[in-house]
């Protein structure tokens, strides 16, 4: 299917293969792939958690909190850096990539990273409701230990297309339905 | 009712004023022994002389940063030292300063579009590091007892943002808040520790009072007119009380509640649309 970008310019944010996944199909979409340096003229920003394994809330040192918090105090600088330029054409789209344990703590245990996600979760929502006048979208996809970069980067690239142009404050799990949360 | 926790003891941080203050009275009132801790010395020695004069030599205070993990140390230590091992963890720090010209501090009020990005840094200090600190200072004595109550005064925003207000600060660290309060009780269960977590809505206390102040000047409209529109989204049509936040703290400490872990409870008037 054809997603609409073509031409849009993107600047993805990941860290490893996840992040050549993204790049991969976006790219293939037509999507013009920048750096950090041109956050004041991408159209499309896709950030997401480092991933940290079995983290456990009751091992972790301040530090290595405060360390995992960077991870929103960094997407908030690089987003604020985006907004202008979506606000003034009226186009823009906001993708975080977070650990499904958000929702259910059965998903994964990366709590450092669930604990980022849920803040950044809620972040997108008022995003979209702020921005939502502005047609400037925000959303989440959550990914489960099990799930492969293609399958998010597919849920990332969608999010992205035109046809999600009604979609914003939205979740979508990539967790093939773990655990038991009803929402 | 019994609540069976006579003899606790219980530490409460934010414990000199309104919401905390409250659920101190109200524990020293089921015979819990209770240190109350705060940054202002004359707002605690005013708490402590009036919670003493209903339980007497039931109440200690301790001047204390509860944002600070070191100043949480020290204050838990004067607990065990005073009264014994701490079996009640209640978190109650507030965080950004809505009114920053009453309170003379914090980053204030603001949105996405326009609240600094290190804000997000403080606002994680004030609401995130403090619970988290308060419950492992705590945690050695609750497994050593195999009995632990922990008690995060959280906010309503944890569930369903305010948008309406400018929050984006609590809109963001709350959520945040109230998952590293299911995780501890997830991974707190086996040792009979309970954790939660309350959404707190609008309640009567002096500084909802000076916020409602500052917004209606923000808003260029009346008090009453924006207690008027807060009070049509809520079903119950009044502010909560103080007592009312720590009646549900009390319960949630009581032998009767020790099934009751890893929730997020509203007491909000029915304020709020969301299902769950």
């Amino acid at each position: 299917m054809d997603l609409g970008i073509a031409g849009r310019r993107a600047v993805v944010r990941l860290e490893g293969s996840l992040a050549g996944a993204c790049r991969a199909v976006l790219g293939a979409e037509g999507v013009e792939l920048l750096g950090d340096e041109d956050l004041e003229r991408a159209d499309i920003v896709v950030a997401g958690g480092a991933r940290r394994p079995a983290s456990d809330l009751l091992q972790a040192s301040s530090d290595e909190l405060y360390g995992a918090w960077e991870g929103v105090v960094d997407a908030v600088a690089a987003y604020r850096r985006a907004l202008p330029h979506m606000q003034q054409q009226r186009w823009g789209r906001f993708v975080w990539v977070g650990t499904a344990a958000s929702r259910s703590l059965d998903a994964d245990q990366d709590d450092l990273d669930l604990v980022v996600t849920l803040g950044m979760r809620a972040l997108h929502k008022v995003i979209g409701f702020d921005e939502g006048p502005s047609n400037v979208l925000a959303n989440t996809v959550l990914r489960d230990a099990q799930a492969a970069d293609d399958e998010i980067a597919a849920a990332v690239a969608f999010l992205c297309s035109e046809g999600a142009g009604f979609l914003t404050g939205v979740v979508l799990a990539i967790d093939g339905a773990t655990g038991a949360a009803v929402f | 009712m019994d609540y069976g926790i006579e003899g606790r003891v219980a530490v409460v941080s934010g414990g000199s004023r309104g919401i905390g203050r409250a659920i101190a009275t109200t524990l020293a009132g089921e015979g819990v022994r209770v240190v109350i801790a705060a940054r202002t010395q004359s707002d605690l020695d005013d708490a402590a002389a009036a919670i003493d004069a209903v339980a007497p030599g039931h109440v200690e205070a301790v001047a204390a940063d509860m944002k600070a993990p070191d100043d949480v140390a020290r204050v838990v230590e004067v607990a065990r030292r005073r009264f014994g091992p701490v079996g009640i963890a209640i978190s109650n720090v507030i965080g950004h300063v809505i009114d920053p010209g009453k309170e003379g501090e914090g980053p204030g009020a603001g949105t996405f579009a326009t609240m600094p990005p290190e804000e997000y840094r403080r606002e994680f200090t004030s609401l995130f590091v403090s619970a988290w600190a308060l419950a492992m200072a705590c945690l050695p004595d609750m497994r050593a007892a195999r009995w632990g109550r922990i008690c995060n005064i959280g906010s309503s925003v944890a569930r369903e943002p305010s948008t309406d207000l400018p929050h984006i600060l609590p809109n963001a660290v709350r959520p945040a808040v109230a998952g590293l309060h299911r995780v501890l009780a997830a991974r707190l269960a086996g040792d009979g520790i309970t954790v939660n977590n309350i959404l707190t809505g609008s309640i009567a206390t002096d500084r909802n009072t000076s916020y409602w102040r500052w917004l209606a000047e923000e808003r260029g409209v009346t008090v009453e007119q924006v207690l008027e529109g807060r009070l049509a989204g809520t079903p119950l049509r009044r502010m909560g009380r103080p007592e009312e936040m720590a009646a549900l703290v009390a319960f949630l400490c009581s032998r009767h509640a020790a099934r009751v872990t890893g929730q997020s409870i509203p007491v909000t008037g029915g304020f709020r649309t969301s299902h769950l």
